[in-house]
């Protein structure tokens, strides 16, 4: 598949939230408000991007020494220790984008996007370059819908909405209409 | 002290999908049919159950600032187990479910039982809690699963029960699982207001 | 400084301890596993080998994986024994069974299709001058939408993915919307002979998933003809 496909699948066709359901629950959790969605998003695409690439790496070596079946446990580790990693970093470099990011960012380890792109990475057999280019675009989708939703959700919050839809009964009916917008993308040729 | 409040409660009161809003990735990923929906349930259950035990039993080994990588690691690997006994003895499944049976690593019930639960409480406690809470998730996503199959498919555990004419394969695509498991929660949303209701007059 | 090394030896000692615990789960299960991929390997050669109503092409069904082995045709070292710039792929090894002047050629080829691969089994029988690609048996398609191109696996589906006669193959093979036609049910012989799988019929809405799937037989077409067998 080349890279253009690679690129445009996974921001659009294949988006990780309203096709692949990964990342569902930062999607719901960080998603009232515009800023805590763009923070969210450039934290994550960091991230993403990061951990697709090293877990890739390592996978490399553990097929190596035939430990494929460790796999989960090590990927899991390494976005551990790159969360940690990347939290204290940016706290040294750049205060202020540690202030933006704040809490969001060591939520990053339980989002299942990204150990979910890693595991993709492997089981699709890409090199490391597909590799990357899907990691970031999968952040960049997973971003781009974390934007638009909460964008939806700030408006919502001024609509008359039946009490027992209130909260996240409504949230999933709008993902549910936006998955459907997403949906037509399925008939791109690429 | 073992309690058995501790098994109840999981089912309704803090039941994890729809009070708790937990796990919802393959709680919307696998309900397409009844079977898949049963099949991720009971691999939770199992998962979190072991974890929940194994959890309890280190818990005063493990020191408080790396509990969390500690937990993480300890539910990877019973995760990894899970994903091998599934390969070996239920194949069909197990390529059903592919990649969320190692994605149950990052469900935030098992990780978030660990630490508000397992963490805190004895084995006994811990495995009362993660039953509790394992089969309300299993009921919950068998309960989506089979709506989703009913309605999107005419189907429940492969056997027809609607004709053909009354099928909205919405259901089984992406945008019917929001949707459909929108509707369920605002159902039981309501119930719980009418309660409030009834308890305030 | 101490306290880093301290608190980095407890969190090794419990990896470790993980680490050793899924190893030892692993070696006692792997048995099993291998068992499983090649039972379900072996199901799939066995229904590629079965004509239209269900009967057996040959007498002689490998039922073991020495007797598989016995039929290996073609292999490679690497997984992959040829691909092309769709990347659709035919894997190692490609199996030859020979009975009664019949030559079978069975191989597992794939497509991408809407999120990854879409893996098959398929079957061709050459007799004489003569080749058609008799049954198809789909084996991974776990990436595709469920209800929509998942629908792929359903018999209806893989009928009309079977069945198809020389004059078929030696055209590219395409799904009917791209070739630009519909046939009706009755005139699906005429289809295939014209290499145009009909699907917009029975399988509504998917278009990738078949359109994988077609690029999978058209490339163990290739191989045929690259291996001088049509």
């Amino acid at each position: 598949m080349g890279l253009f496909a690679i690129f445009v699948s996974a921001i659009l066709v294949n988006n990780f939230i309203f096709s692949r359901f990964l990342g569902i629950c930062p999607f719901l959790g960080v998603s009232k408000k515009i800023d805590s969605a763009t923070g969210m998003s450039l934290a994550v695409i960091f991230v993403m991007t990061m951990a697709g690439t090293i877990s890739w790496m390592l996978n490399q070596l553990l097929a190596v020494m035939g430990l494929e079946f460790l796999k989960t446990i090590v990927f899991i580790l390494v976005i551990a220790v790159l969360v940690q990693f990347v939290e204290f970093f940016i706290k040294k470099t750049s205060p202020s984008l540690y202030e933006a990011l704040g809490i969001y960012l060591p939520l990053i380890t339980t989002n299942c996007a990204v150990l979910g792109v890693a595991l993709l990475n492997v089981q699709n057999n890409y090199n490391i370059v597909q590799a990357i280019v899907n990691s970031f675009a999968s952040a960049l989708g997973f971003g781009m819908a974390l934007v638009i939703f909460a964008a939806i959700r700030e408006r919502m919050d001024n609509n008359d909405i039946p009490a027992p839809f209130k909260g996240t009964a409504i949230a999933l009916i709008t993902a549910g209409l936006l998955s459907m917008a997403f949906m037509g993308f399925s008939g791109l040729k690429i | 002290m073992a309690d058995i409040k501790n098994l109840t409660n999981g089912f309704i009161k803090q039941n994890p999908t729809f009070v708790q809003v937990l796990g919802m990735c393959p709680t919307l990923a696998v309900t397409t049919s009844a079977e898949n929906a049963l099949g991720m349930g009971l691999a939770v259950l199992a998962v979190l159950v072991m974890s929940n035990i194994a959890i309890s039993l280190i818990r005063k080994l493990v020191p408080d600032n790396i509990r969390i990588p500690v937990y993480i690691v300890v539910i990877a690997s019973f995760v990894t187990v899970i994903d091998l006994l599934m390969h070996g003895f239920t194949y069909d499944l197990w390529k059903t479910l592919g990649l969320f049976i190692p994605l149950i690593v990052v469900n935030c019930i098992i990780l978030g039982r660990a630490e508000a639960f397992a963490s805190k409480n004895g084995v006994l406690d811990s495995i009362f809690d993660a039953l509790g809470m394992g089969l309300g998730f299993t009921g919950s996503l068998l309960l989506l699963g089979s709506i989703r199959e009913i309605l999107g498919n005419g189907t429940i555990f492969g056997l027809k029960v609607m004709s053909e004419t009354f099928k909205m394969y919405l259901f089984i695509l992406p945008p019917g699982a929001f949707i459909a498991l929108g509707l369920l929660l605002a159902f039981f949303n309501s119930l719980t207001l009418k309660k409030q209701k009834k308890g305030g007059k | 400084m101490k306290n880093y090394i301290k608190i980095g030896l407890i969190l090794m000692t419990f990896t470790l301890i993980s680490a050793f615990v899924v190893a030892f789960i692993y070696t006692a299960v792997k048995p099993y596993i291998d068992n499983a991929e090649f039972n379900s390997k072996l199901k799939a050669i066995k229904t590629v080998l079965k004509d239209n109503n269900d009967n057996y092409l040959i007498k002689n069904i490998p039922e073991n994986s020495q007797q598989l082995s016995a039929l290996v045709w073609k292999s490679s070292e690497n997984d992959v024994l040829y691909t092309d710039s769709t990347n659709a792929k035919v894997y190692s090894p490609v199996y030859k069974i020979e009975e009664n002047g019949k030559n079978i050629y069975i191989m597992t080829v794939s497509g991408i299709g809407f999120g990854g691969d879409v893996k098959s089994v398929v079957s061709f029988v050459s007799q004489e001058n003569d080749i058609y690609l008799n049954k198809i048996e789909v084996i991974d398609y776990s990436q595709e939408t469920p209800g929509l191109g998942a629908r792929i696996v359903e018999s209806a589906v893989k009928a009309r993915f079977s069945d198809i006669p020389k004059s078929g193959l030696e055209k590219t093979i395409k799904v009917n919307k791209d070739a630009g036609v519909t046939y009706s049910k009755d005139n699906l012989d005429q289809a295939k002979a014209n290499g145009v799988i009909q699907l917009t019929d029975i399988m509504t809405g998917a278009t990738i998933t078949p359109r994988g799937t077609v690029k999978s037989l058209n490339i163990a077409v290739e191989f045929l003809k690259k291996e001088g067998v049509m």
